[in-house]
């Protein structure tokens, strides 16, 4: 059974339809990679599928309940978004934003207790930020902060893990080290991840099946190894592109 | 913080609090002595000075910390609604419009219950429009309701500007101690008592959720807060408790501004010690604010709001210089 699935949906913006009449199944183990140009609809599509934004029409199944039907409280026990960017006016440390990811778990009267200062605790370490955990987010770099989005996710837990750029702001190392986490994070608890990305050669290295959103035209989805060819992909970036055999496997470079 | 430090914290507030209340009840035109203020509460009323604590420095004292913790809590739920540090409980007009509905009534010659009533229905009128307009055919955002709350209180303001250009001199002296906030006249609070310990308890219940607000609309959603009833809801509990402030006591400036942002500075970010804390140093500064009012320049009385800016501004400022959390605000 599909942990999330969607039914005839179109997504609009501004009155500019993204994409119509898309039927996904995100089924458990699956990691799938979410490719398009910019103003595609990336975000917007993962937005919609997380239950921030309605769809113009069709509907979104989490785990055999409809979306819009779940309060927002069950849906973030099942489903975490890492966002590409948050606006904070007033910075709080990264010790107390981590533990924001266990909100769901803890109805309204109660504290955060000792097993969730353990996972807090695991999860900056488990993204290199165990040094930082006293100080505020103001004093982070880009790629720290990114880190800590990931780590309050992993705090979060959910089964289902969309994730928005995961890779933004990272150096070469933690993009491998994140997303390596974030994937095995997601097989081990039969969960199910997908992720828009940038970097071809990182949907290669990690994604079974991929969805492409084309501009103006019906999206593609299938299997990794079918979809990454020179043909589909120059045709999705209207930009000619080239796939070399290396003994580690296919190297995508823009011609 | 850790639990213990947070209590100690709050402990430390109520203790100022009390504080500030047993200095308001002792000092005035003429001092009463600190174990005669304290028969004279245990029950015992000897004299004068029993007359003096009971019937006027008591109520008046009362009415100050409720003021002050309406305006210290309004003020630290405004700034995470607008999530704008600049933020105060006056910003989207409330105390414009109770300022308009209290000037009618003065100019009209009316008695200080017609007073507090206008007052009250002014605010009101306020709450109900800005809300309205916000709205509009969209959804609401907090820049919207910042934008149209802003530009409500600058027609406010003009219209108190009119009232007071075309008003009867013998009547101009009270209207501006009323506009710089003043409790000369306060009585001993009674249904702002109910009403502020309801808003701090339902304020404490969401103190979780507002600080998943504050990183903004998109993540507090998808961390399952329910952003939207929990706006409006905020935008109530503030409006509310502003209006019940400016009702008793004029619009008072700075406190509800500045008492959040000591606080962050001093003890984090986190709602579930700042809510009680910013009502408790609300209204041990308003009360301190008060007795100086009244004594400084005894007997002439000064209008608090005048000495709460006195106090507050270098107050602030010590503590943003002295603050190692730079760029906390």
């Amino acid at each position: 059974m599909s942990l999330l699935s969607t039914r005839g949906l179109n997504i609009a913006i501004g009155g500019r339809s993204l994409c119509r009449d898309l039927n996904l199944e995100l089924k458990p183990g699956e990691v799938w990679g979410l490719l398009g140009a910019n103003g595609s609809g990336k975000s917007t599509l993962l937005h919609t599928l997380a239950g921030l934004r309605p769809a113009s029409a069709g509907s979104v199944t989490l785990s055999s309940s409809r979306l819009d039907r779940l309060s927002r409280r069950r849906c973030a026990q099942q489903l975490g978004l890492l966002l590409q960017d948050e606006t904070g006016g007033f910075p709080a440390t990264v010790m107390e934003t981590v533990l924001q990811g266990r909100h769901p778990h803890l109805n309204l009267w109660q504290w955060e207790g000792e097993e969730d200062l353990a996972l807090a605790r695991q999860a900056l370490q488990q993204v290199g930020l165990t040094a930082c955990a006293e100080r505020r987010l103001d004093q982070l770099s880009g790629g720290e902060r990114q880190r800590l989005r990931i780590a309050t996710l992993l705090v979060q837990a959910p089964r289902v893990w969309l994730l928005d750029e995961p890779t933004n702001h990272l150096d070469l190392h933690h993009q491998i080290q994140m997303l390596e986490l974030l994937v095995a994070q997601a097989r081990e608890t039969d969960g199910t991840l997908m992720m828009s990305l940038h970097d071809l050669n990182l949907a290669a290295r990690f994604c079974d099946r991929l969805i492409l959103l084309f501009p103006g035209a019906e999206p593609k989805q299938g299997r990794a190894e079918e979809l990454l060819v020179p043909e589909t992909l120059s045709a999705l970036y209207s930009h000619p592109i080239r796939r070399l055999e290396t003994g580690a496997g296919p190297v995508f470079i823009p011609a | 913080m850790k639990t213990p430090q947070r209590l100690l914290f709050l402990t430390a507030l109520l203790c100022l609090c009390l504080l500030s209340l047993v200095a308001a009840l002792a000092l005035g035109s003429f001092n009463i002595p600190l174990e005669q203020v304290l028969s004279v509460l245990g029950g015992k009323s000897p004299g004068l000075a029993g007359d003096v604590i009971l019937e006027l420095r008591l109520p008046r004292a009362l009415s100050a910390l409720v003021v002050g913790a309406e305006l210290g809590l309004a003020g630290c739920l405004m700034q995470v609604l607008l999530r704008n540090p600049l933020a105060d409980p006056y910003v989207l007009g409330v105390s414009g419009g109770a300022s308009v509905g209290a000037l009618l009534a003065m100019s009209a010659g009316l008695g200080s219950w017609a007073m507090s009533g206008s007052a009250l229905l002014g605010a009101l009128v306020n709450l109900l429009l800005v809300f309205g307009l916000a709205r509009g055919r969209g959804s609401w955002s907090p820049t919207r309701l910042l934008l149209t709350g802003v530009v409500c209180a600058s027609g406010w303001g003009a219209m108190i500007s009119f009232l007071l250009a075309t008003s009867e001199d013998s009547s101009l002296r009270g209207m501006l101690f009323w506009l710089m906030g003043d409790l000369s006249h306060a009585g001993m609070p009674g249904w702002e008592l109910p009403l502020l310990g309801i808003a701090l308890a339902l304020a404490w219940i969401l103190a979780r959720p507002l600080n998943l607000m504050l990183r903004g609309e998109q993540q507090a959603l998808a961390l399952g807060v329910p952003i939207y009833p929990l706006q409006l809801l905020l935008y109530l509990l503030a409006s509310v408790l502003t209006a019940a402030a400016v009702t008793r006591a004029g619009s008072i400036g700075f406190l509800g501004l500045v008492v959040p942002h000591i606080l962050r500075l001093v003890a984090g970010s986190d709602h579930r010690l700042l809510l009680p804390a910013s009502a408790l140093a609300g209204g041990a500064l308003l009360l301190l604010a008060d007795t100086l009012a009244r004594t400084l320049l005894a007997p002439q009385q000064l209008p608090v709001g005048v000495v709460t800016a006195l106090l507050g501004v270098p107050l602030f400022l010590l503590v943003l210089h002295r603050s190692t959390r730079g760029g906390a605000l």
